[in-house]
């Protein structure tokens, strides 16, 4: 996809996103003798917002050399799915299974689906488990 | 003094600066969360010793914040999100010793110049800051914002549309003046806000391990690094960069200083003002040198420059001489200007320790962090990937100990991959998240003490001084984009 386009639908996207920020900040509360509250910012945020808007949708800009994975659309959609469902669902298993699981599972997914050979993919995993538990859950206490 | 050079003070001074550099070098934990940890162990230390070991801790974790950032694009620490593009991409060019060099001796001449400062002219420069109110924090706070905008070069617009996501998301939760919660849609974990540093791994580090599993094959730049593992590629090429560099290193930390004492500001922002600085100034592509020595020496110079008001004033300069408020109360020292006539011997060796931790301890550790960097960054692309989505969760996950978090930190990184696609920077909008609650709090107090009239913005003359040079960097903005516009033709 052409840069040119994807700021046009990038700018559509940020006057919607204004608009519902500055419809839903009208409803916060207002200050004694009618000043602005918490609705200031969210409201100024929004106008700038769909300003720049404006901007993206009528402006051509430069491409930056360095941006090699700017506007590329052609990937593994279902890789990345995979990947983000599993990570969704670490604070589901918390519940029942604490920290630590999730954690390994999380790295044996990735190297799952970066297709990394499965003994290699099961010592990340149990390597990257043991030392988180010895610095976060032995040294800092933290509840895993 | 003779307390520092006992066994006590030199194990002290050591396992502090190893306290640091891990907590700076492990993305989600902080150099704040390392001195707020070592809290119960200070309360049974004599301050002689528990103090110094303190600096050693801030100093180096400031330092290591940088590691992540150069292995594998995560910032440690917020004080390096504002140059990890340019330091990733150094290190992924000429190898992480080299990157690291520079990021270790530049944080090392900071921090020896911000001591200087400190020793020189604490109490003096103290008594300017006591002329600050909300309205000069404002319009520092829009500064920095301004600055973050020109900062992202090529496309001012598509920097401020990210740094106007920044402010957004910094609006989430509990506002600042009627403790009115705002866009938490009824949720119990946005009803606090968005902890940056949660959006920070999500950003740099969680987006990383997306992009890599969405390309059909892993990205193995990283593979073609060159093992040199010289301590010349660490120490020497870096300081014949500072060298040559000697007036920018100047300037970085004389930033780094004058935001330091700001109480409120501190090491994030310092750096992203002199690496906003200088890539105004700059050839502006990735691969600035220039940008990520201005930041390092800026942040760590801010480490020394916090300690300003804390001793003179006792007031914070930052979150962590915030904390050693607290130990001086617990020890029964009143920080203010008697503390140096009472107690010369601490203040003494005080400045010591921040010498000694800026000569000694930084390169040291920096030269230990960068070569277990080197064999780090030798592991295929794919395996290094993998262990570092384990490493995002945890660092989520660590900060308020809350698994809803990973939500948040997976939302950014699909926020950041989807951005990065459509060609907007990221790191504005740690700046805008960072400056958002700050420039609003002052905003909000600065009107309601003036009755809403606008004017008492501009009639201060400290404040004007900000808002001029805020006007000054527009033009200089500008100016700096048609020459790069003229330049691509």
């Amino acid at each position: 996809m052409q840069y040119f386009t994807i700021n046009r639908i990038s700018g559509v996207i940020l006057i919607l996103i204004a608009s519902a920020v500055g419809l839903y900040a009208g409803t916060f509360p207002v200050l004694d003798g009618g000043h602005p509250g918490p609705a200031l910012f969210p409201r100024l945020i929004a106008l700038l917002m769909a300003l720049a808007g404006g901007g993206l949708i009528f402006s051509k800009s430069v491409k930056r050399e360095n941006e090699t994975h700017a506007y590329e659309f052609s990937g593994d959609h279902f890789r990345l799915l995979g990947f983000l469902a599993g990570t969704a669902l670490i604070p589901l298993l918390y519940e029942f299974a604490g920290m630590l699981p999730g954690i390994g599972g999380i790295v044996l997914l990735a190297a799952f689906l970066f297709r990394v050979r499965w003994w290699v993919g099961v010592l990340a995993a149990a390597g990257t488990t043991l030392i988180i538990y010895g610095i976060f859950g032995r040294l800092l206490g933290v509840p895993l | 003094m003779t307390q520092l050079f006992s066994w006590e003070g030199i194990a002290a001074l050591l396992l502090g600066g190893l306290y640091g550099a891990v907590f700076g070098a492990i993305p989600g934990l902080t150099a704040t969360l390392a001195v707020a940890l070592f809290i119960p162990m200070a309360f049974f230390l004599d301050p002689m010793i528990a103090l110094p070991a303190i600096i050693a801790i801030s100093s180096v974790a400031i330092f290591a914040g940088d590691v992540g950032a150069a292995i594998v694009r995560i910032p440690g620490t917020p004080a390096s999100a504002a140059y990890t593009e340019e330091l990733y991409a150094i290190s992924q060019r000429r190898g992480p010793m080299y990157a690291l060099g520079i990021s270790a001796i530049g944080s090392s001449v900071g921090g020896i110049i911000g001591t200087l400062i400190l020793v020189a002219s604490a109490t003096g420069i103290a008594s300017v800051t006591k002329q600050f109110a909300s309205f000069e924090y404002f319009w520092i706070a829009v500064l920095g914002l301004t600055a973050g905008v020109f900062a992202s070069g090529d496309s001012p617009l598509k920097g401020a549309v990210s740094l106007l996501i920044g402010l957004l998301l910094a609006t989430v939760g509990v506002d600042p003046t009627m403790g009115y919660p705002r866009f938490d849609f009824g949720s119990f974990n946005l009803l606090s806000g968005l902890n940056y540093i949660v959006v920070m791994i999500g950003l740099f580090g969680f987006s990383e391990v997306l992009e890599n599993l969405y390309r059909r094959k892993a990205d193995t730049s990283g593979e073609t690094i060159s093992p040199d593992h010289s301590p010349r590629k660490f120490f020497l090429e870096s300081l014949l960069l500072i060298g040559k560099e000697k007036w920018l290193v100047l300037r970085s930390s004389l930033i780094g200083v004058f935001i330091g004492f700001l109480p409120g500001a501190g090491a994030d922002i310092a750096a992203w003002v002199s690496s906003s600085i200088q890539k105004l100034r700059g050839k502006n592509t990735l691969q600035d040198e220039k940008v990520v020595l201005s930041g390092t020496t800026s942040n760590n110079a801010a480490v020394a420059g916090a300690w300003i008001p804390a001793l003179a004033l006792g007031l914070p300069g930052d979150t962590i001489t915030a904390i050693i408020l607290g130990v001086f109360m617990m020890k029964g020292i009143t920080p203010g200007p008697l503390l140096f006539q009472e107690q010369p011997d601490l203040i003494g060796s005080l400045y010591l320790t921040f010498l000694i931790s800026n000569v000694v301890l930084l390169p040291f550790y920096g030269y230990l962090l960068a070569r277990m960097a080197a064999v780090i960054t030798r592991l295929p692309v794919p395996v290094m990937m993998s262990i570092i989505a384990g490493i995002c969760v945890i660092g989520a996950y660590a900060i308020n100990n809350n698994p809803a978090d990973i939500w948040i930190m997976l939302s950014a990184g699909v926020l950041a991959f989807t951005l990065k696609r459509a060609g907007f920077p990221l790191a504005q909008i740690v700046l805008g998240m960072v400056l958002g609650p700050i420039m609003e709090t002052h905003f909000m107090m600065s009107a309601i003490k003036s009755q809403w009239n606008i004017w008492a913005f501009f009639n201060r003359p400290i404040a004007l001084v900000f808002m001029a040079l805020t006007i000054l960097l527009v033009v200089a903005g500008f100016m700096a984009r048609k020459k790069f516009l003229r330049s691509k033709g």
